[in-house]
């Protein structure tokens, strides 16, 4: 051991040679989680109230003094008008605070803003589908399919039956087919990036990525790279990519040729961890099993570490803007920021309490698809 | 009852742990009231999630693992470099004045470190984990636990030797210093030269 390394150990323990002694830390913390607890009730039933209330003729909540949680503890809801649309299992809520019923749609699991309502892919016994519901609660079915993609400005819709892909182009409530091929077994499409489908393998063993360039004909396997695309650049011109077995290394992939155009290593990454990237295309969430990692486009490359990180266990996140996002952590809506103080704040949700909250993500127009 | 249990548990981890966790998150982010702020932060995720973690060894390592990423990813952004003092420390003092100095720098470097590279020095030279297990603390990979290491290290070297202090990384690399009032016999020699030289 060098004496820089015996220097730094008595610097430590010189630094904490006096501990102030905290008060009661366990019951503080106690009472923290309990009013955690608390809000999640009290958001459910507040939905609940408000709903008698309007049926009985139209006496809001809203107006009136803070509402009294349970065991006394002050809810204040929060003045300002929901970011986003949100989801629990059975209803969207939208963000003027509209109810739409999805109990005819069981087993929903993605859910995309279009302009004139919503995407909602569901999960069924055999295959998944997508359907269309309008503004005025309208359900119509447009595909069913074993995987389904719809690009992010929600007007193309990738899905794969068994070796076949196929590619359509939504205008409405219609699904046009616009693509087809076979010969693409095993492969599931991931993104739309420069003009190209971009799939990944889904059977055992090493997760490879390729290309279907549907201009070109029908797919012909490529050269393969072992890597697990993952989300398309802000633009659709290129993909990110998770390349390497077990502490993978954050790429941007050019889908010609499926080359490297920018890579950084030495990054908390897993190959399963979700990648969200900002409209703007500066910044990239990263969502991991207990944690959420923010990091800055311009600067990961050479910095090669996240700018801020949360502990949180969050399955979706929405952007809402090129510098707020909103993910369902602790069964709650928080609302982060790329430039704040580094807390997330909680966002009050009257989405009834019969599961978690997910934000629903706005149908970007900046990406491009087939062309 | 079972609550009644696991809030028993709690405390009892709490008395046992809590003041070890505050020095850590101290040593993270460099000030007793955001240290207590994180050490609550961790306290209070890690209640939530008692019951899921089960056995204490769990408890304990998620504890540790909340406490260092809440503590990375606050401070990256809000720690500015250095702090000013109001008053600087004085270089003439008595006997062990140097030493202090000394680690009053390699403190105040140690924070403007990168927090990733502050977190590992802090689990590896304080906690004294080994790589494998500050790797995991920190969801990275070995090898990037030696390199920022490395890279802290040899930042904490340039820094302290730009600020003129005898640091030890400088002494690593020759002899060790004689102390300055050290007594040792010496040979005429070496104090005259020949008579020879003497008279030119």
């Amino acid at each position: 051991m060098g004496l820089l390394e015996d220097a730094l150990r008595k610097t430590f323990a010189d630094q904490v040679r006096t501990t102030p002694v905290v008060d009661d830390a366990a019951g503080r913390a106690i009472a923290s989680a309990g009013r955690t607890r608390r809000r999640r009730t009290v958001t459910g039933a507040l939905a609940i109230a408000a709903g008698v209330a309007f049926a009985a003729g139209g006496v809001g909540l809203l107006g009136g003094p803070p509402d009294q949680g349970v065991g006394g503890a002050p809810v204040t809801r929060t003045a300002q008008p929901r970011p986003v649309d949100v989801r629990t299992p059975t209803v969207i809520v939208t963000r003027d605070g509209r109810t739409i019923s999805l109990q005819r749609l069981p087993s929903v699991l993605d859910v995309l803003r279009v302009a004139d309502g919503w995407l909602v892919t569901t999960d069924g016994p055999r295959r998944r589908s997508l359907h269309h519901v309008g503004e005025d609660a309208t359900v119509t079915w447009l595909v069913d399919g074993d995987r389904i993609l719809v690009s992010p400005d929600g007007r193309w819709v990738a899905w794969t039956v068994g070796p076949g892909v196929s590619i359509g182009e939504r205008a409405g409530r219609t699904l046009a087919l616009r693509h087809h091929t076979g010969g693409a077994g095993g492969l599931a499409p991931v993104a739309f990036a420069g003009g190209g489908l971009v799939l990944v393998t889904v059977d055992a063993g090493p997760i490879e990525t390729d290309v279907w360039y549907p201009s070109t004909g029908p797919y012909a396997a490529g050269t393969r790279v072992r890597a697990r695309a993952a989300a398309p650049t802000f633009d659709g011109a290129q993909v990110f990519a998770l390349v390497g077995p077990t502490y993978p290394c954050l790429d941007v992939l050019n889908p010609i040729g499926l080359s490297m155009v920018r890579r950084a290593c030495d990054l908390p990454l897993k190959p399963d961890y979700t990648l969200v990237p900002s409209p703007d295309g500066r910044w990239l969430l990263v969502l991991a099993p207990e944690r959420v990692d923010l990091y800055d486009l311009d600067e990961v490359w050479t910095v090669q570490a996240p700018t801020a990180s949360w502990t949180v266990v969050a399955q979706r996140v929405a952007w809402v803007d090129n510098r707020t996002f909103v993910l369902n952590g602790h069964g709650e809506l928080l609302r982060g920021y790329v430039d704040g103080p580094g807390q997330l704040d909680e966002i009050a949700v009257d989405a009834g309490a019969d599961g978690d909250v997910a934000p629903i993500p706005f149908a970007r127009t900046s990406a491009r698809g087939i062309g | 009852m079972a609550e009644f249990s696991v809030e028993t548990e709690f405390r009892q981890f709490v008395a046992a742990r809590s003041a070890a966790l505050l020095r850590t998150a101290y040593l993270l982010v460099g000030d007793w009231a955001h240290a207590e702020d994180v050490l609550q932060t961790s306290l209070t995720k890690t209640y939530l999630a008692w019951r899921r973690l089960g056995e204490i060894e769990a408890v304990e390592g998620y504890a540790r693992r909340v406490l260092v990423t809440t503590a990375t990813s606050w401070w990256r952004r809000r720690w500015h470099g250095e702090r000013p003092t109001a008053v600087m420390p004085e270089r003439m003092a008595p006997d062990g004045a140097d030493e202090h100095v000394e680690r009053h720098a390699m403190w105040r470097h140690v924070h403007a470190l990168p927090a990733r590279q502050r977190a590992v020095l802090v689990l590896r030279f304080y906690e004294d984990l080994t790589e494998a297990e500050t790797a995991r603390i920190l969801g990275v990979t070995v090898g990037t636990v030696k390199s920022q290491c490395a890279r802290a290290l040899a930042a904490l070297r340039v820094r302290l030797a730009e600020d003129g202090v005898e640091a030890a990384g400088r002494r690593t690399v020759g002899p060790p210093a004689e102390p300055a009032n050290a007594a040792r016999p010496v040979e005429r020699a070496e104090v005259a030269p020949p008579v020879a030289e003497r008279s030119m």
